[in-house]
This record gives C-alpha cells, sequence and structure tokens, in this order.
C-alpha cells in the first residue's frame, strides 16, 4: 500500500481525527492510534477500501494516479483565474434610508449630493457586455438599491439589448423606499431576485436597523414585505441576516420560530462584518468566533430536529459550508475561494467611476479611502486602468496552498479566505491567516458539519434538499 | 513560569508551527535555541491550559513532519506543476 | 406469446447474390451524397425487384421494405449471402461496429473480441451517405485500438458531418497518453460527441479481474484522468455484477474523488446476457433485489457530490421506489420488449423493458406495477 500526502486535524466536536487530501477526499479515523497506523502501516487498518476510495492510499502497483488526479484538479481550480467575471456588482448609490449600527458599507445619508452614479447606464451596460462571462450576475449593491431605480430600469434595460438572456439580476435592499405598480412589474417581467436584510427578531430589526425617515424600521420592513409577497413576488425574494450578540443570546430555536411566524422559510444568516461601521461598533454589538460557532451548532441541530419532524425551513449558510465539504469544486462565494475571487471571477463598479476587485475592498475603501484599492476608473467613454501590482499580489498571496501557516491545515482543500480581511484586519497583504474571523469560522463550520455528517445525524435526505 | 523548555528532540520547524497555531500573534514568544533544550519565553508568562495545547500542537507537527518525510515532495510537486500549468495557459 | 423485437436486420439472399460491400437504399426522396465516393445503390422498381447498380442489371431479391427504408445503408457479406442494415433512417441508436480486437477479456463482454482488422474508411464513407441527423454508436472490440484511423475518422466526421454527433464505447486505455487526448480533443470530436467508458472497481483488484487483464485499471483511469481534465463528455458506465455489487458505494466515492462532476456522468448498468455474459450469467449476475441497498448508497454519494447518473436496463418493478426516477429507458430498440407478464403494468411508459436476449432461463421476471 502506498501513501499519498494528506491533512489532518482532531475535530473538537467528536474527538475523532479529520483527514483530507488534495483530491478534496475525506474521512474521519477512530483515534490517535489509527491515525499513527496509517502513517507508519496503512495496509493494517481496516478501513482499507474507503481509505482506496476517498484518495489516501493505493495499491503499489498503482503508479502515478493520485498525483495525476490531483494535478489535474487543482489545474482546473487555479485556471479559474483565467475565466471572464460571473459576478458584477453595481453601487449606484451609496445613500440609504438606513441607519443600522452594524452597517459595512459606510453609507452615506439621504440627503447627500454627492453619492450617486454619475456615469450613463448605457456606457455602464457597453463595458459591462463587454467583459462578463458568458453567463454572469448583475449584483446591485449600495446603500439602498431602491433609491436608484431610474438608473437600474435604464441599466438592465440596455444590457437586455445587449446580452440578453445571459444574466440574472439581484437588488440588495432593506426595502424602505416606496415600491410601486411599475416596480412590481419590472420585477415580474425581468425575473429581479430581492435579496431583502431582516435579521430574523422584529424588535432586534428596530433596534439595529434604523429608518432614518419612515418610523419604525420593522414595521415598514413587514409592510413592504406584504406588499411585495401580495403582488405574487414570495418566490423573488432571498432574506439575508446579521446576526448579533442578542440574536445569539436568544438562542436558534427562537430565531427559527420567529421567521418561520413571519412566512419565512428561507434565510442566509451571516456574522457580523469587519467592515465598515461593523469594526467599530463590534465591542458592543460583537461577539467572539468561538460563541458564533457554538450558536452554529446548536443552530444546526435544531435545523436538524425540524426537518425529521416535517418543518420547511433551511438556513443557507449550511449549504455553503456542506458544498465545501462535498463538492469542494463547485463553485462556492466570491470571497470564500483560492485561489481568491477577487478582481478576476468578479468586480464592483462604484457610485464613483471607480473599479474594485470585490465589495469588500470597496467597504474597505469608503473607510480608509487608500487609492491602492482602487483596480481603476470608468468615464463615460474610457477604462483607465491602474497598475501597481497590488492587486497581483494580493491574488498570488490568495492561494492558500502556497502559504505556510495553511500548509498544513485539514481544512486547506476546502478553504477560501478574502484576501482584503488581511489587510482589513491585519494591516498587511500576507497576513497571519490563522487569525483572521473567516478562518476560524471556516475552521469551526467545518468541524461541525464533518462530524455532523460522520454521525449521520445530517441524512442524505437532507443533504439532498440543502445542497 | 515565563520560561518553557521544549527538548531539542523536536527540530526548529515544528517548535515554530506549534507556537504559531498555540499563540495569538498579539502574544507571541521569543523562541530560541539553547545548548540543552529550545526555550519559549513569553513575558506574561504560560497557564495550564496554553502548556497543554502547545505540548499537544508540538505531538502533532512532530507527526505532521513524519508525513511530510514521506509525501512533503509529490504534495508541492503537484501545486508547483498546478501553478505552472495556470501561468502556461493564461499567457496563451 | 412473449412480443419480439422490433425488426428483422438480416436477410439471407437466397437464389440471387449480391456483390459484397455497402449499398445505399434509393427512393425518390433519398440518393447518394455527391461530394462523397461512390458506393453500390439498390433502388426498388416493383414488390421484390430491385435495380442494382453495379451491373445496371434488375435483381429479384426479398422485398426490402420491411427492413429498409430509402436513405438506409446496407452490407452485403462477401460471399454474397446476406444483407444486413448497416446504418437506418428508422432507428433510434444506430451503431457501428468498427472493430472485433480488443485488448481487454471482460467476464461480461457482450461481443467477445477476435483477432480482426477495421472498417473504419467504410464507415466514413458510408456515414457521408447517410441524411438523417442523429447520434451515432462507435463501438466493437475497442474503437480506439487502431489509433490512427480512429483519429482521422474523428477528424474527418468533425470537419464533414455537423449534423452528426457520436456516442463511442471504449475501455479508455488508450487515452492515458496526454498526446493522443490532445490530438482528439484538436480535432472538435468532443464539441458533441462522448466516450462511453467502463469502470468496474475502485481498485485494480476488482477492475482486472473483470477485465481479465492486469494494468487495465491503471492505464483505464489515466484515460479517465485525462479526459476529465480536458472536459470531455464521459458517460462513466459501472456494470454490476456479483464481483462488484458489495463496493459500489467505494466506487462512487473513487469517482467524486479522482474526477471532475462537470463533465461525467455515471451509469450503473444491470447486465445483458449475450456474449460472454451468456455463458457467465450464472456466476456474475447480480439479482436487483441484492443490489438495492448498496446502488442506493452508491447514488446518494454521487449526487451529493453534484454528479449526474443514472440506472441503465432496469427495469421499473426490478427497483426500489426510491430509484425508480433515475432509471433510463436505455435498451435499445432493436434488442427490448415487454413480456406478456407486464400486462397492463402502469410503469410501461417509463421503463426500458427487458433485454430479447433474455427470454427464457435468464429472463428475471417482471412484476407489474397496477
Amino acid at each position: 500500500m502506498k501513501l499519498h500526502p494528506f491533512f489532518f486535524r482532531k475535530n473538537p466536536e467528536n474527538g475523532k481525527i479529520f483527514i483530507s487530501n488534495q483530491l478534496g477526499g475525506w474521512s474521519f479515523l477512530r483515534d490517535e492510534t489509527d491515525l499513527h497506523t496509517l502513517i507508519a502501516a496503512p495496509s493494517e487498518l481496516s478501513d482499507l477500501d474507503r481509505l482506496q476510495a476517498k484518495g489516501f492510499i493505493s495499491g503499489s502497483d498503482s503508479g502515478d494516479l493520485y498525483e495525476r488526479a490531483a494535478e489535474s484538479k487543482m489545474t482546473h481550480r487555479f485556471s479559474r483565474l483565467g475565466e471572464k467575471p460571473s459576478l458584477i456588482m453595481v453601487v449606484p448609490t451609496l445613500r440609504c434610508d438606513h441607519n443600522c449600527r452594524y452597517c459595512q458599507v459606510s453609507r452615506a445619508p439621504l440627503s447627500s449630493s454627492a453619492h450617486d452614479i454619475q456615469l450613463s447606464p448605457q456606457a455602464i451596460a457597453d463595458f459591462i457586455a463587454a467583459v462578463a462571462a458568458p453567463k454572469f450576475k448583475l449584483e446591485i449593491q449600495g446603500g439602498e438599491a431602491l433609491l436608484a431605480l431610474d438608473f437600474i430600469y435604464a441599466l438592465v434595460s440596455s444590457l437586455n439589448k445587449l446580452r440578453g438572456e445571459d444574466f440574472e439580476v439581484v437588488l440588495c435592499t432593506a426595502l424602505g423606499p416606496s415600491i410601486d405598480d411599475r416596480f412590481i412589474g419590472w420585477c415580474h417581467e425581468e425575473g429581479i431576485r430581492l435579496s431583502v436584510s431582516f435579521d430574523g427578531f422584529v424588535d432586534l430589526h428596530s433596534k439595529f436597523r434604523i429608518h432614518s425617515t419612515k418610523g419604525d424600521s420593522a414595521t415598514r420592513f413587514l409592510e413592504q414585505k406584504r406588499k411585495l409577497e401580495d403582488a405574487g413576488l414570495s418566490d423573488n425574494i432571498s432574506y439575508v441576516s446579521t446576526l448579533t450578540k442578542e440574536a445569539l443570546e436568544r438562542g436558534p430555536k427562537d430565531y427559527i420560530d420567529s421567521c418561520l411566524s413571519l412566512g419565512i422559510h428561507r434565510i442566509y444568516s451571516r456574522e457580523l462584518s469587519e467592515y465598515g461601521f461593523a469594526s467599530s461598533t463590534k465591542s458592543n454589538l460583537g461577539y467572539r468566533i468561538e460563541d458564533y460557532i457554538k450558536f452554529m451548532g446548536s443552530y444546526l441541530d435544531e435545523l436538524i430536529v425540524g426537518f425529521n419532524s416535517g418543518e420547511d425551513f433551511f438556513d443557507y449558510t449550511f449549504s455553503l459550508y456542506l458544498t465545501k465539504l462535498l463538492a469542494p469544486d463547485a463553485s462556492g462565494h466570491m470571497d470564500a475561494l483560492s485561489p481568491a475571487g477577487y478582481a478576476t471571477a468578479g468586480f464592483l463598479l462604484n457610485y464613483d467611476g471607480r473599479i474594485f476587485g470585490s465589495d469588500e475592498a470597496r467597504m474597505l475603501y469608503e473607510s480608509t479611502k487608500n487609492e491602492r484599492l482602487t483596480i481603476g476608473k470608468l468615464r463615460n467613454k474610457e477604462f483607465e486602468l491602474q497598475e501597481n501590482g497590488f492587486h497581483q499580489r494580493l491574488l498570488t498571496e490568495s492561494f492558500l496552498e502556497t502559504s505556510s501557516i495553511c500548509s498544513t491545515c485539514a481544512y486547506l482543500p476546502f478553504c477560501g479566505l478574502d484576501p482584503i480581511a488581511t489587510l482589513n484586519q491585519q494591516g498587511d497583504l500576507t497576513g497571519f491567516k490563522k487569525e483572521l474571523s473567516q478562518c476560524q469560522l471556516t475552521i469551526g463550520m467545518l468541524d461541525l458539519i464533518s462530524d455532523r455528517l460522520d454521525s449521520g445525524a445530517l441524512t442524505r435526505e437532507m443533504v439532498k434538499s440543502w445542497i | 513560569m515565563l520560561d518553557y523548555k521544549i527538548s531539542l528532540g523536536y527540530t526548529e520547524w515544528v517548535v515554530r508551527q506549534a507556537c504559531a497555531w498555540t499563540f495569538q500573534s498579539t502574544e507571541f514568544p521569543k523562541v530560541s535555541r539553547e545548548e540543552k533544550s529550545w526555550v519559549v519565553s513569553l513575558a506574561s508568562g504560560f497557564d495550564e491550559a496554553t502548556i497543554s495545547l502547545l505540548e499537544r500542537n508540538l505531538n502533532e507537527f512532530r507527526l505532521r513532519e513524519i508525513i511530510d518525510l514521506q509525501t512533503a515532495d509529490l504534495r508541492m510537486k503537484i501545486v508547483n506543476h498546478s501553478l505552472e500549468n495556470t501561468y502556461k495557459s493564461m499567457k496563451e | 406469446m412473449d412480443i419480439a423485437p422490433l425488426r428483422v436486420d438480416t436477410l439471407f439472399l437466397e437464389s440471387t447474390r449480391l456483390t459484397s460491400g455497402l449499398y445505399f437504399v434509393a427512393d425518390q426522396e433519398h440518393s447518394l451524397a455527391p461530394s462523397a465516393p461512390n458506393i453500390n445503390t439498390l433502388t426498388r422498381l416493383d414488390g421484390s425487384v430491385y435495380l442494382d447498380s453495379v451491373d445496371g442489371v434488375t435483381k429479384k431479391i426479398p422485398d426490402l421494405s420491411n427492413i429498409a427504408d430509402g436513405g438506409d445503408i446496407l452490407m452485403v457479406s462477401s460471399n454474397g449471402s446476406r444483407l444486413r442494415t448497416f446504418l437506418s433512417q428508422r432507428s433510434l441508436q444506430n451503431t457501428i461496429l468498427v472493430t472485433e480486437a480488443c485488448e481487454n477479456l471482460c467476464v461480461f463482454c457482450s461481443q467477445p473480441p477476435k483477432p480482426s482488422g477495421h472498417i473504419f474508411t467504410e464507415s466514413l464513407v458510408a456515414l457521408r451517405h447517410f441524411s438523417k441527423a442523429c447520434t451515432i454508436g462507435i463501438t466493437g472490440g475497442e474503437p480506439t485500438l487502431y489509433w490512427d484511423e480512429f483519429l482521422q475518422f474523428c477528424r474527418a466526421v468533425s470537419k464533414d458531418l455537423p449534423n452528426k454527433n457520436f456516442h463511442v464505447l471504449s475501455h479508455g486505455r488508450n487515452l492515458s497518453d496526454t498526446d493522443r487526448v490532445a490530438q482528439l480533443v484538436e480535432t472538435g470530436f468532443f464539441d458533441k460527441s462522448y466516450f462511453g467508458i467502463p469502470l468496474h472497481g475502485h481498485n485494480s483488484k476488482i477492475h482486472d479481474a473483470a477485465t481479465q487483464r492486469e494494468g487495465s485499471f491503471n492505464e483505464t483511469v489515466n484515460g479517465l484522468i485525462n479526459l476529465s481534465f480536458c472536459n470531455v463528455p464521459v458517460e462513466l458506465r459501472v456494470i454490476v455484477t456479483k464481483q462488484n455489487k458489495k463496493f459500489l458505494r467505494f466506487l462512487a466515492d473513487f469517482i467524486t474523488t479522482y474526477f471532475d462532476h462537470r463533465n461525467f456522468f455515471v451509469a450503473f448498468m444491470q447486465l445483458e446476457p449475450v456474449g460472454w455474459a451468456k455463458a457467465n450469467y450464472q456466476s456474475i449476475f447480480a439479482e436487483p433485489e441484492s443490489v438495492a441497498d448498496e446502488l442506493s448508497l452508491a447514488c446518494e454519494n454521487l449526487q451529493a457530490s453534484k454528479f449526474s447518473f443514472g440506472l441503465y436496463n432496469y427495469p421499473q418493478c426490478h427497483l426500489p421506489l426510491k430509484l425508480r426516477e433515475f432509471a433510463h429507458r436505455s435498451i435499445s430498440d432493436w434488442k427490448n420488449y415487454f413480456p406478456q407478464d407486464c400486462g397492463e403494468c402502469i410503469k410501461k411508459h417509463d421503463c426500458c423493458g427487458f433485454f430479447s436476449s433474455a427470454i427464457g432461463t435468464r429472463l428475471n421476471r417482471p412484476r407489474p406495477i397496477l
């Protein structure tokens, strides 16, 4: 028997030894004794078929199958850098009608005159049509997207003429501004997806997401939600939730019940951001990653209980981590890829014409005004590229296989880190990756998911319906 | 205690990796090699939990070193070839 | 009485003999392609009287209207006594057997190998005259055995026959050579065609025991890795037998670990009792009931890792409920049927039916779903 390169980690959830390899194969060994046996005398283990099938060992006559397969997969993954961007984010305005305490984008006040896009929708559409991948997603961010509807209608209309059926549109909104029949009709016609911020609990939503003009934000949210549902747009809405310390304290059962009571069956819960205003309010609103992971563990267990009793509720965050373990080569979120999707799989066009490699780069720019973060500027007739080696360096550092701290991690084959994070959290391009909140989060979540899969608590039925 | 001694039986790589995964960068010890042992020094001293974690990490990285003896060449060959292949295909 | 298969495809010529080779069946709508090399034609005059273009003479041969339509290509054997369908306008699954030679000796081989040449040249000519836009199966023996001719064939059909695509059945061993795969990809053949390649187990012990050729696992897997890397579409065929049925979940894991899900489709196939499979049936056939649990596990593993898959040659009644949706109607129209016991079964239109070759002792009786 031949032993292939592999990584290991003792999973604190179950005390077993998680093993993984460059093929994305993974499994559990019972204990350290089995780990020693695998290293010293693999043919003595009892689970040879499983270890062979998952790429840990092979017969001495098997030649270089592991090497060739691993090189093939890794080359494919690295070659994503050569593909055209499939996520195009546009920020038509930084103005927002909410005043969220943990706002990550440093939004501008409603009355501001300097924070709206000056470029023509046609110029932007031309640019996007020229650079985007054959199929792409147009994501309108902000500020508040609904404050720039005229611009958005025009942009989508121009893009329709240039790229027809090739793209889908997502609007990120807190649902504050008024919605009229034109908007509703447009959503139906174009199949618009609305990514709506809602934090799961009505009272917490009111408390942390302060509406600048229309009174209680939760009331407004519910009213608008109702309006969209009555207009037949329920299926177009996905909910994005930011979990604060208070939500964690209330616990997952209350969280789920609260969502269900509002008719919300699908939500995407995220941790507090490290960017923008969030980084300064973190000490009040925040929590340690360990607490967040503990909450996630109980949350997952609640979801499992719910699924088994026929409840229809699901959190997309688990789907993301499940996919990382079960299908690591299926593309994941832009900020969790290795090499990073920064400037390659996606980019962001800001209201001021600046182009950033990611939403995080934009957020960091808004709070620091550091020009190195800019990739270029789009003016109505031309695109000016800013060449400074900074972006190449970021991308180079994002190959986790070449990071000495990551090279021994068992979750390396499944991980990807936001390259701007080291700059934001550690002031450095290389950084000490193990101290990034995203690293700790990834480790914690994969510990949870791998344990629940191994124990069978996460059944195949669940996996089937969740990924 | 302010100093913790580690057997010279462990290589420098193992000692440094174990420290990297035990301590926070904000409170990182000084690592030096003396005649009879490695010495890890921290101004604020070590508590039991930290020592326990450090010892566990030393053992784990010793194991990883053994794994690498057998497989690191292949592991890095794969990474390097993949990087070369990617670079080549992007030049086209 | 059990229903017979769809069509007769071979005719014995008694009194009249024809010159051996390819024949085109001409009629008002169908004539030879002008840009291609000429082949013999048979034009129907009246009843069983045909004009043979070879000598311009009318010949009395059995009426072909029951076995051949205009635009069909027929092949006459070397002694002139046998006429068989080569390419049929009516068939949904035209297949060309390009050679009978093969390096493997699979215990369930449906077309046991013998030393043989190839017919790539004749096949190409026939295809040039065959107007139908369709998928053509290329089988053997091993189609890639005569590599240069196979490559040339791929090049020619990609260039000149855009309305056809191909399904090539191969053991994949010759594709372990990366240069060959690169040549193949360059022809553009795989923009529309795909390989059907069998993998019998997750290690050489199981796979080589099935192929009876040491080293076949390594070469086949290397071939599959190359195809995976070049994004060539592959139908990975797992023939389920007594010898591998307990390891299907490991095979599924092996597949998800070593290959890419984007261009691979996994087909689990029930044995067809022809060739060596017929001779070895008792020792290799796995009752579907004994396979169901392991098969489910394997399918779930594939599904979780985003691989597409299907079950071939499994009648609906031989599968547990949760696997039925994955069964394909895979048995070619010229070799399947529904035994009388199927009766009024409500799942007939979803079902692949049974192999006509299984009639008799090897038929696993249907249990109609009513």
